[in-house]
């Protein structure tokens, strides 16, 4: 028992497990140690040197400190996500690139960030074989070599050892290296005058401008500061608190770090003002300016940074590597990155061509705390799905396509683009006078940044990101009070062009009953089949605006921005809302046209549905003139059971003139009433049949078992099937071929059928159920609550009961976590919203209060939603009828 | 070897999902950044911003 803790403790250090709050061992002091000693590396002094060629050391010290202290408070900001879920970045990365994307970046990572290791053990051999030349000690051939390897070595056994040792290894070593360090500063402002270093400025630039150089150094802070990104969690997600964790890092690099970069700098200057050569080796530099024994606190300096850079530098990509591959063991990563500096030195030209790595690995890294930063605070806004993340079984949010996040990808692509486009790092070329003033990593930080912020607003492109919404969701309600814009004036054009290119193939005639050039304001009825609604009203309204009562649904999907700027009200089908319809009376008070398609869904099998009496109070209420629309051929070109658009189908809309002010005056409800629903009545498949018009889509009958769940043959339900042009059913066998005028056929006996006679044929069998007490529906379901346009919510398993009084929906709720039951009494549906395959998860019905819709997916057999709606329509009607007492 | 991989592979996943299940309460005992430390941390920036933009008026 004792060793299996020991694994899982084992498990949360070296590994992947999350840290608990208790296990946490860092406090800000042993954390800040920690990363001062993963910073304080040979390559401090080579990037000091390096700055000193650039700008004086006033510019130098400002880019030192300031620039580093910039770049890391701003990339190392999610490094509280690893401090608060005790995770490492990669993990949350999952999120960013998905499960497989994230593994070709970490590999992506440690390839152009591990020759860092190999600069550094060269270095150290370097180092080591300039002290045993000062001492007179002959090494042998190969030395240098072998002492590079034990540098490898040794810092490799201290990560294998694990985070305990390498906490007490730090604690001796940073405070000496430091001391060490302050040694050598003194050393270098006595060894030559204070002021020759502080009035220090390059000779020979080639530059004619003289702020390049200064931009390039803060670049250079900027690019060296930034290849940390990889490795920054593993040690704050063992603190106990995020400031801790964040400001651990920040100082860690931006203070101890620097100062050995500034100690690099006046080693550097300190060299050219004596021999007039810049020398960044401390050994040598020690031995010349001082006494040569000082050249042993090159030993501390050189041989024990390296090594802890070399031990904490492996265990931090080894947790990183074990994030990603979890089934390896952190002691064997540990070994083969060993290996891969190994190899690195063996090869022996690292030194050579570490320019190139430097430069483009600079280009990756700022791209990837960019996304890290703003997928943190703005787009998962801190939260995230871990059993995805972790992939436990049946969770798989961050599987996008294929294993790889699209979207993340190819803003991580951008990101270099952009920091090459502006300046190419191999031939030093400055491409962008204008942005390079900003640093190729800042604007390559900041633009993908701002790509993958905008993106993330676009959507589709949301929905594919945020799988994971209920996490997280955005529960705020729609706002049902907000004034409704006009359509966007400028948009219009578009839609006109866009409306007309699309039905163009379908040939769509409008014609006008009345040529009295009615002016707004006006409300307009429309019949409602299918999405071509809204092409072919705007068309006939033309040139007018309008505004579109639209289910909550469409703004979600298109975007509640793009939705109003197409100037569609938001509400949801089948309840009251009083703010509807004060908002619709603005517009009309604004002689604005008011469009409003009063069946409130799209028609199953191409039949009119019955109008609530409220469409023909509110025009009584409204007193504005009453256009129709009475489209034809919107279902047949697109049926809801089989959204394929039929090419053979046309258009044809007849608008009407329906009701003039005094007409809708002098007229009682009920006359009003009767004659909307008259101009609104349709039936597709006669239509089709007076007009000839042939369709001959091969798949024309796919999907219609949906709305003709029920066996005309042997009256079993559920039991049909369709392929093709032909339904059946696999009961009995019965089959029927849908001809290319939309009859049923059966095959046995050639017995003609019409397909709104079918449905309306199952709509009494529910009657008949219902008046013999056999209708009870009681099920498990799945639900999901759309509170606004934001997200759906995910409020898992539930159960719904119908019977006469209405319905019963008992879920989650996702405010409290808490069970909650709803009741949608039977007097105020006059219908529900039904769809057979919502956005391919299947079929499902709509039940909604004033600010919340909740979609319910069937979890058994025997289902369908037609039957339901059936249902609710029946009782709606039995319950008016009692409450007029007919 | 078999038995014991697995039988480690199968605690894995239960102290997986243990402490995923947990994270909430990790979280509460860890100390949080307040709107105070964002606001700092923002002030840093923008004084480090001021500092790098005045560091390019110093004669070269």
């Amino acid at each position: 028992m004792k060793s299996t803790n020991e694994e899982m403790e084992r498990e949360a250090y070296l590994g992947i497990l999350p840290v608990t709050g208790k296990e946490r061992t860092y406090g800000f002091v042993d954390a800040l140690l920690v990363l001062s000693g993963y910073c304080i590396a040979t390559w401090s002094y080579t990037q000091g040197s390096y700055l000193a060629t650039l700008v004086g050391f006033k510019q130098l010290l400002i880019g030192a400190f300031f620039g580093a202290i910039l770049m890391l408070m701003i990339y190392q900001l999610p490094v509280i996500l690893s401090v608060r879920y005790g995770i490492d970045i990669w993990i949350w990365l999952r999120g960013v690139f998905g499960t497989k994307g994230v593994k070709v970046m970490t590999i992506v990572i440690i390839l152009i960030n591990f020759p860092w290791y190999a600069v550094c053990c060269d270095l150290f051999a370097s180092s080591m074989n300039s002290l045993a030349a000062l001492f007179h000690i002959k090494l042998p051939a190969g030395s240098h070599l072998i002492l590079a390897l034990c540098c490898v070595i040794i810092g490799t056994f201290i990560a294998y050892r694990g985070v305990k040792t390498i906490t007490w290894t730090t604690r001796i070593l940073v405070p000496a290296l430091l001391l060490v360090g302050v040694i050598v500063v003194i050393v270098g402002f006595t060894s030559v005058p204070v002021q020759a270093i502080w009035d220090y400025t390059p000779k020979n630039m080639p530059y004619s401008d003289s702020i390049i150089p200064y931009i390039l150094s803060i670049e250079a802070n900027f690019a060296f500061v930034i290849t940390l990104v990889g490795g920054m969690a593993e040690i704050p997600r063992l603190c106990k608190s995020e400031k801790a964790g964040y400001y651990a890092g920040v100082l860690g690099q931006g203070l101890a770090g620097s100062f050995f970069v500034v100690v690099g700098a006046v080693m550097a200057i300190a060299m050219e003002y004596v021999t007039g050569k810049m020398i960044d080796d401390p050994t040598v530099m020690m031995a010349t300016l001082s006494v040569p024994v000082l050249g042993l606190t090159s030993l501390l300096l050189v041989a024990f940074a390296n090594i802890g850079t070399q031990a904490v530098g492996s265990y931090i990509y080894g947790v990183m590597l074990k994030s990603t591959f979890k089934k390896a063991d952190y002691r064997i990563l540990v070994l083969v990155l060993g290996i891969y500096v190994g190899l690195l030195c063996v090869w022996g030209k690292i030194v050579e061509y570490f320019g190139a790595f430097l430069t483009i690995s600079a280009c990756v890294y700022a791209p990837l705390a960019a996304l890290l930063f703003v997928d943190f605070f703005f787009v998962r806004k801190q939260k995230l799905d871990f059993y995805s993340a972790y992939e436990i079984k049946g969770h798989n949010y961050y599987r996008y396509t294929g294993g790889f996040n699209l979207i993340g990808l190819l803003c991580l692509v951008a990101g270099i683009v952009i920091s090459l486009l502006i300046y190419n790092p191999v031939t030093g070329e400055i491409h962008s006078a204008f942005f390079f003033r900003f640093t190729p990593t800042g604007c390559s930080l900041v633009g993908t940044g701002l790509l993958y912020y905008l993106l993330c607003k676009i959507p589709n492109i949301r929905r594919y990101i945020r799988k994971d919404a209920s996490v997280n969701p955005d529960t705020k309600p729609f706002d049902r009070k907000k004034e409704p814009p006009r359509q966007n004036l400028i948009a219009m054009p578009v839609i006109w062009l866009g409306c007309f290119l699309i039905t163009l193939p379908a040939r769509l005639k409008i014609v006008k009953s009345d040529k009295r050039g009615i002016k707004p304001p006006f409300l307009v009825l429309g019949t409602h089949h299918s999405f071509t609604d809204f092409y072919v009203t705007p068309l006939a309204l033309f040139p007018h605006r309008a505004n579109y009562i639209s289910e909550l649904e469409g703004f979600e999907y298109f975007g509640e921005w793009i939705y109003r700027q197409a100037g569609c009200l938001g509400t949801r089908k089948f309840v009251d809302d009083m703010l509807l319809i004060k908002n619709i009376k603005r517009v009309l008070d604004r002689k604005g046209i008011l469009v409003l398609y009063p069946e409130a869904r799209y028609a199953n099998v191409g039949t009119s549905s019955k109008l609530p009496i409220s469409v023909a109070k509110l025009v009584k209420f409204l007193k504005v003139p009453v256009i129709t629309l009475n489209m034809k051929g919107n279902y047949l070109q697109s049926p809801i059971w089989n959204l394929t658009k039929r090419r053979e189908a046309r258009l044809h809309t007849d608008m009407t003139y329906a009701l003039t002010v005094e007409e809708i005056e002098n007229m009682t409800v009920q006359d009003i009433y009767a004659k909307i629903s008259g101009l609104l009545f349709y039936d597709e498949y006669q239509w089709q049949r007076e007009n000839r018009m042939k369709i001959t889509y091969e798949k024309r009958a796919e999907g219609l078992h949906m709305p003709l769940y029920q066996c005309r043959s042997c009256n079993k339900e559920y039991s049909m099937q369709s392929e093709k042009n032909k339904i059946y059913c696999i009961c009995c066998g019965k089959s029927w071929t849908m001809d290319e005028y939309g009859t049923l056929i059966e095959e046995e006996t050639g017995t003609e059928t019409y397909i709104p006679d079918w449905y309306e044929w199952q709509r009494g069998m529910v009657e008949q159920e219902i008046h013999a007490g056999n209708y009870l529906l009681d099920m498990e379901v799945r639900v999901e609550a759309l509170p606004n346009a934001r997200n759906f919510i995910d409020c898992g398993k539930g159960y719904i009961y119908h019977d006469e009084k209405g319905f019963q929906l008992t879920f989650i709720d996702y405010e409290d976590r808490k069970e909650k039951t709803l009741s949608f009494k039977t007097a105020a549906l006059t219908s529900i919203h039904t769809e057979y395959n919502y956005r391919g998860k299947g079929q499902c019905f709509v039940l909604s209060t004033q600010d919340n819709s909740y979609f319910i997916y069937p979890l058994e057999e025997d289902f369908n939603v037609t039957k339901t709606q059936f249902a609710a329509e029946y009782f709606y009607e039995r319950n008016e009828k009692k409450q007029l007492g007919i | 070897m078999e038995k014991q991989e697995k039988r480690l592979g199968n605690q894995w996943d239960m102290e997986l999902v243990h402490r995923i299940t947990n994270i909430k309460e990790n979280s509460a005992t860890i100390k949080e950044m307040t709107k105070r430390d964002y606001i700092v941390a923002g002030i840093i920036i923008v004084l480090c911003l001021c500092a790098i933009i005045a560091g390019a008026f110093i004669p070269a």
